[in-house]
């Protein structure tokens, strides 16, 4: 069972001025227990309207939706308490201090001062807490986001961005924090556009375009899904090498100072064997896993990423 | 209770709570002690008729203020009902004085100030999370609007009460030590207290009451400042433009019933003339109704910012 379990989720907003838009468009997806969850899709591909509908705050057209084995919206007043999330920026009282707008929602579950101290230890922002808020950075409340995200000690974190406005330090802090949480046994399902970031920290990933998952599985998984992989290769006539590699089949383009030839790391020798014949050596060949970016822009073909 | 309690800490944490409350309590030690040193004790020798007073009586006497023939009933004859009219202690000018007599009239024209002041309060407790964005922060830890609607509109007219209250009670209690010190307490009927104290509480309970409607308001529309422009530009536009235009809405509209509840006057139109026959009075809201009938208007628009 998983942690979420979404089916057919439809959600389509009817505005005047921009008339319908499908959101949603029977979602399928299941979040196991456990480790970071990267969900991705470009701008519109409804990412923060799952994560919406998942805590209650826009009611979907149809679909079911579960949390924590508990029915949504039903039963998410019994589930609340062990989910933390960021819904795209966190709100905070701009004039109120750090300390006193995690005090306001301490006293919401009766948690005690201790658990708030933890927190703001936890994302640095201590030696602030007594600090107004409106003084903070873009990326100190994205913190503070996170701390009030974890105060409630969840089982379950959703995170809507939570590196957006950080600055390099600020994404690497973010990137270790949500490893650090995967591994203590939480679920950290984590919408995200910095491709390279959830690759480096999720354990397993959707992608979303359209509202519906075009691919959702381990990382690996979804990888392989898209292709078989790619060989990067030097050498000292780059045209000779270029005409070499299609003759023995291959298809191969040229990027910059380097070929890259459609073919698994396995292929390597057959590669190498191909130029050789051809007096042809070698001055790099070296394998190209698809990464996240070229899958989501494979799987995601004809919409922005964002 | 838990939800009380973080809405009581958001509450009492608000800047606006204290910008709009201390200059009121400083306004209202300013102006009584402003008041208490101008007082002057009555004159200890009664005062000579005024001219004025001469001439009123002299006209009334004339027959100017009543005809001899249609004098009101229970007078026996002009002079009788110009003695009753005109009297002299009504020309005599009044030196500056605290009166303790003056106290309910001075609250109740306060009134209105203290119900704007519930009203601003109502609508910036309760739009300031639409503005920040801070109710999406909340609902992610209480999912249930209706409980947290209903919670922050307790907290809200609370809130609002006890504010009102303690402002009005250090009105009463600076204006009493003034009496005390330099006025005069001559006139005042013996349940004075009672009476001031009636127009207090039912002026905090009617900022309360538009308090929570301006919450109810600024929820509809997402935000403090078009909820306070709104409910500004309907009390003091629409509204009397609509008392004016279709006096048959009258008691049916906010200003309207706040006053009779405050007063715990009845809410009286005069209908006849030269056409319609004999002029008459009749009441069109009692207090009991016209709270019944704020009661309706937050109960109409709290469900409608329940429902958006």
């Amino acid at each position: 069972m998983g942690v979420i379990e979404i089916e057919g989720l439809r959600k389509t907003y009817r505005g005047l001025r921009r008339g319908r838009t499908v959101a949603l468009d029977g979602l399928d997806l299941e979040v196991p227990e456990g480790g970071v969850f990267g969900f991705l899709g470009p701008n519109g591909a409804g990412k923060t309207t799952t994560i919406r509908c998942l805590l209650g705050l826009v009611r979907p057209d149809g679909g079911r939706m579960r949390i924590l084995g508990r029915e949504i919206p039903a039963g998410l007043a019994g589930a609340i308490g062990k989910i933390g999330a960021i819904v795209e920026q966190p709100s905070f009282f701009p004039r109120f201090s750090a300390r006193r707008n995690l005090e306001i929602l301490a006293r919401l579950r009766r948690l005690p001062t201790s658990a708030i101290d933890d927190v703001l230890e936890r994302v640095g922002l201590a030696d602030r807490q007594r600090d107004a808020v409106r003084t903070y950075s873009l990326g100190m409340k994205q913190r503070l986001g996170i701390a009030a995200a974890l105060l409630k000690d969840p089982a379950l974190l959703l995170l809507d961005e939570p590196a957006n406005g950080l600055d390099p330090a600020g994404i690497v802090e973010v990137r270790e924090l949500i490893r650090s949480l995967g591994r203590e046994g939480r679920t950290v399902f984590v919408s995200s556009h910095i491709l390279p970031e959830v690759q480096q920290v999720a354990d397993r990933v959707a992608i979303l375009s359209r509202g519906r998952a075009v691919a959702s599985g381990p990382v690996a998984d979804v990888l392989a899904g898209v292709g078989g992989g790619r060989l990067a290769v030097k050498v000292a006539d780059m045209e000779a090498g270029r005409r070499a590699l299609a003759a023995a089949g291959y298809r191969v383009r040229t990027d910059g100072e380097r070929l890259l030839v459609e073919a698994p790391p396995e292929a390597a020798a057959d590669v190498n064997r191909a130029l050789a014949e051809r007096g042809l050596y070698l001055h790099e060949l070296r394998p190209e896993g698809p990464d996240l970016e070229a899958a989501f822009l494979e799987l995601t073909r004809g919409e922005a990423p964002g | 209770m838990a939800l009380w309690s973080s809405e009581w800490l958001r509450a009492w944490s608000r800047r606006t709570l204290r910008v709009l409350t201390l200059p009121a309590a400083a306004g209202i030690v300013i102006g009584v002690a402003i008041g208490t040193a101008r007082s002057s004790p009555p004159a200890a020798v009664p005062r000579p008729p005024s001219p004025a007073y001469e001439r009123a009586m002299k006209a009334c006497l004339r027959g100017e203020f009543a005809s001899p023939e249609e004098l009101p009933p229970g007078f026996a004859s002009l002079r009788e009902f110009c003695e009753a009219t005109v009297r002299p202690e009504d020309f005599v000018p009044q030196p500056s004085q605290v009166r303790l007599a003056d106290l309910r009239p001075l609250l109740e024209g306060l009134a209105t100030v203290v119900v704007m002041l519930g009203v601003v309060l109502g609508a910036t407790l309760g739009g300031a999370d639409w503005g920040t964005g801070q109710i999406t922060t909340l609902l992610t830890w209480e999912p249930r609007r209706l409980r947290v609607l209903m919670v922050r509109a307790a907290v809200t007219a609370t809130t609002i009460a006890s504010i009102t209250v303690a402002l009005q009670a250090l009105l009463i209690a600076l204006y009493r030590a003034g009496v005390a010190l330099r006025g005069s307490a001559e006139g005042a009927p013996p349940d004075w207290l009672a009476q001031v104290a009636g127009v207090g509480l039912r002026t905090s309970a009617v900022a309360a009451l538009l308090g929570a409607v301006a919450l109810a308001v600024a929820t509809l529309g997402r935000g403090t400042a078009p909820a306070v422009g709104a409910l500004l530009a309907y009390l003091v536009g629409v509204e009397g433009f609509l008392a004016g235009l279709a006096p048959r809405v009258a008691p049916w509209l906010l200003v309207r019933n706040a006053v009779v509840a405050i007063t715990g006057t009845p809410l009286v139109v005069y209908r006849g003339g030269p056409r319609l026959g004999p002029v008459g009075a009749e009441i069109v809201r009692t207090p009991g109704e016209a709270w019944v009938v704020l009661l309706l208007w937050l109960a109409v628009l709290g469900s409608t910012a329940l429902a958006a």
